[in-house]
């Protein structure tokens, strides 16, 4: 898996390319610990993110709640048609900011 | 193929020696050759000087007279004859026109007083010769050669060219020169002119002295020289053998045994002071005495090193034993005799679960909440490890504790998520469908927190995905609302429950099993018994995945409601 963070004062972008599953999660999971404490703004970009497993959604619900606690915003951007179905079929969609565009 | 030490040692000194001893031998020989052959030189040149100044002029000047006299009558006119073409009795009579110069008291005076001068230093011939440049011939006047070489007076030989052309233009300054003719041995020769009170030249000193004793002598002195430096080359090969022995390959050899030792030594448990390497005496104080110690130091650290490792190993081995227990136990919370309810005919079950390689976090279970009513989860937590299976096995006992009869289950997995969100500090989530089947009536009550949607048998339909409200996953969030779900199953009915492992079992191209293909075997194989279509799934999904590694617990449920339970049976 690909992961290139953009930082762009209090707004971080997060571009994953490829499977976020078991085997790759601890390395996002390392890169997200990296995020400044300040940002208000937290972007996932997955336009080129193929599946998400458990392990995957346990970290965005980290995220989610981390940017929750510090009054945050959190969108998950241009999921594909497959994590879409995860998101519904779990709740995450209930509890996630989703834009298509 | 290895060569030792020891030969390449040898090589060395051999080629050393060889190369060494060559050059001494040719140096030594020819410088005292070419020193004695000097020395000879000199002492021809000085005999036939010492002869020319000593014999009487007038009478050489005589003799010389007579003989080129009786010659010219001979050979008058340019008449010369063919010296080569002559036989014995031709010189006989050749000689016989000079006998009389012998009876001469000139020629016998000059002929005692060479004989003297030829009594010492090897001279093998002495004589007193004369070059008629004319006919180019040497004549002989008064030979006192060794009794039978000496040569009768008037004898001639051929003067070679580049004498004669050196005579005409006055100069007589002959080289002593040394030859080797098979017929005399080697031979210094020397000639000086005689000259007469007018300073004009009436004859020539010469003199032949034997060098055979002395080039004897050389091949004697070349012999021994060889002889000698060949013995030394000998000497120095044992020397370094010797040497190359003490300091190099005793203490090499020995180093070798100890090392080769080392594992014998730990196998046997030695103290490590005991060690071969350690008891090493060594002391050469070169570089070998350095590996020496390098060696005992490696085996100091080694033996550091083994220890830790053993620890180390120990400690892992002790790890992995618990985890083997913590997943035999894990497996064993969940319901694996089969048949579950052997006494019930109403309905029948069956589940499984295969894990993948380390403790996983799914599980199934199933109990009787009441006499008439039997209740199904399925779940699976967030994640792998122990951290997921201490919250699974969280999870189902909480589960199954709070699903009392005539709970709505809405209002169970409220609570569950709520005690769960409490002992969450890991992050973890679990998505979980729990139902809970009615016997009597065929009413199922469901309540979904994130899972995958069941399948369900209609024998006119077949098998298909129930759609149900998804509801969030467990433990990801306090005070989550969760609703209850009803649909009524009829006699003949079968639902099926199972983890995302199934629907996301991978292939080698990493593509998933999915939906269709789930759907699809259900449908082909709904007839059997739960058993028969858990088999059924788990062997397509295993031909799917081929030799791909499995990734996540595959775990599946099935029940099917034979027949409705009698409302009389039902304990009151």
């Amino acid at each position: 898996m690909n992961i290139s963070i953009t930082q762009n004062g209090t707004e971080t972008t997060v571009a994953l390319e490829g499977r976020l599953d078991t085997s790759t999660a601890p390395e996002l999971e390392a890169k997200l610990d990296t995020i400044p404490d300040d940002v208000m703004a937290l972007n996932f970009d997955f336009g080129e993110l193929r599946y998400v497993s458990s392990a995957g959604l346990r970290l965005l619900l980290a995220s989610q709640k981390k940017m929750n606690s510090r009054g945050g915003k959190m969108v998950i951007r241009k999921p594909n048609e497959f994590i879409m179905e995860v998101f519904e079929a779990t709740g995450f969609s209930d509890i996630l900011t989703i834009e298509n565009a | 193929m290895r060569i030792s030490l020891k030969i390449k040692a040898v090589l060395v000194v051999l080629i050393f020696a060889a190369i060494l001893s060559a050059s001494i031998v040719l140096i030594s020989y020819n410088t005292y050759r070419s020193s004695f052959m000097d020395h000879y030189k000199s002492l021809a040149q000085s005999i036939a000087k010492s002869t020319a100044t000593s014999v009487d002029k007038r009478q050489v000047k005589m003799i010389s007279d007579e003989v080129l006299s009786v010659y010219s009558q001979i050979c008058g006119g340019g008449d010369v004859p063919d010296f080569d073409l002559f036989s014995d009795s031709d010189w006989e009579e050749y000689y016989s026109h000079f006998e009389y110069i012998t009876e001469t008291p000139e020629y016998n005076e000059i002929l005692r007083l060479l004989s003297a001068l030829r009594e010492d230093n090897n001279v093998v011939s002495l004589y007193i010769g004369h070059t008629d440049i004319d006919t180019m011939k040497d004549l002989y006047l008064v030979d006192a050669s060794v009794e039978g070489d000496a040569c009768a007076v008037g004898h001639c030989d051929d003067t070679p060219e580049e004498f004669v052309e050196k005579m005409k233009r006055g100069d007589y300054d002959f080289q002593s020169f040394i030859t080797n003719y098979e017929e005399y041995g080697w031979l210094c020769s020397a000639q000086v002119p005689i000259r007469d009170d007018n300073g004009e030249v009436i004859g020539q000193a010469l003199v032949d002295i034997s060098m055979n004793d002395i080039m004897a002598q050389g091949r004697r002195f070349l012999y021994t020289l060889t002889l000698i430096t060949l013995i030394m080359a000998l000497v120095m090969v044992l020397l370094v053998l010797y040497s190359v022995n003490r300091a190099m390959l005793n203490p090499i050899n020995k180093l070798s045994a100890a090392a080769s030792l080392f594992v014998a030594g730990k196998k046997e448990n030695l103290h490590p002071e005991d060690s071969e390497i350690a008891k090493l005496q060594i002391k050469t104080g070169d570089e070998i005495e350095k590996l020496a110690g390098s060696i005992k130091q490696m085996e100091k650290d080694l033996n550091t090193y083994i220890t830790d490792l053993t620890n180390i190993t120990a400690e892992k081995e002790r790890i992995g034993a618990e985890l083997d227990v913590a997943t035999h136990i894990q497996s064993s919370i969940l319901p694996c005799v089969f048949p579950a309810f052997p006494e019930r005919n109403e309905f029948d079950i069956y589940a499984s679960m295969t894990p993948a390689k380390e403790v996983g976090g799914d599980f199934y279970d199933f109990f009787m909440v009441d006499d008439r009513n039997l209740a199904i989860v399925m779940a699976d937590v967030s994640g792998k490890g122990v951290p997921a299976a201490l919250f699974m096995v969280i999870a189902k006992t909480l589960i199954k504790d709070h699903s009392q009869p005539d709970k709505d289950l809405g209002e169970v997995f409220t609570k569950v998520n709520n005690l769960l969100c409490e002992s969450n500090s890991e992050g973890l989530f679990v998505t979980a469908f729990e139902g809970v089947l009615d016997l009597v009536t065929g009413e199922f009550n469901f309540v979904n927190a994130g899972h995958e949607p069941p399948y369900i048998y209609k024998p006119a339909e077949g098998f298909n995905k129930y759609k149900v409200r998804p509801g969030f996953v467990l433990a990801g969030m306090e005070d989550v609302k969760y609703r209850t779900g009803s649909i009524t199953i009829d006699e003949g009915d079968k639902i099926f429950l199972y983890t995302d492992g199934v629907t996301e079992a991978t292939d080698a191209r990493e593509t998933l099993y999915g939906h269709d293909r789930l759907k699809n075997v259900l449908n082909n194989s709904y007839e059997y018994t739960p058993q028969g279509i858990l088999d059924a799934v788990k062997t397509d999904i295993d031909n799917f995945v081929g030799y791909a590694d499995q990734f996540d617990d595959i775990t599946m449920l099935c029940l099917e409601y034979k027949k409705s339970m009698n409302d009389t049976e039902v304990r009151r």
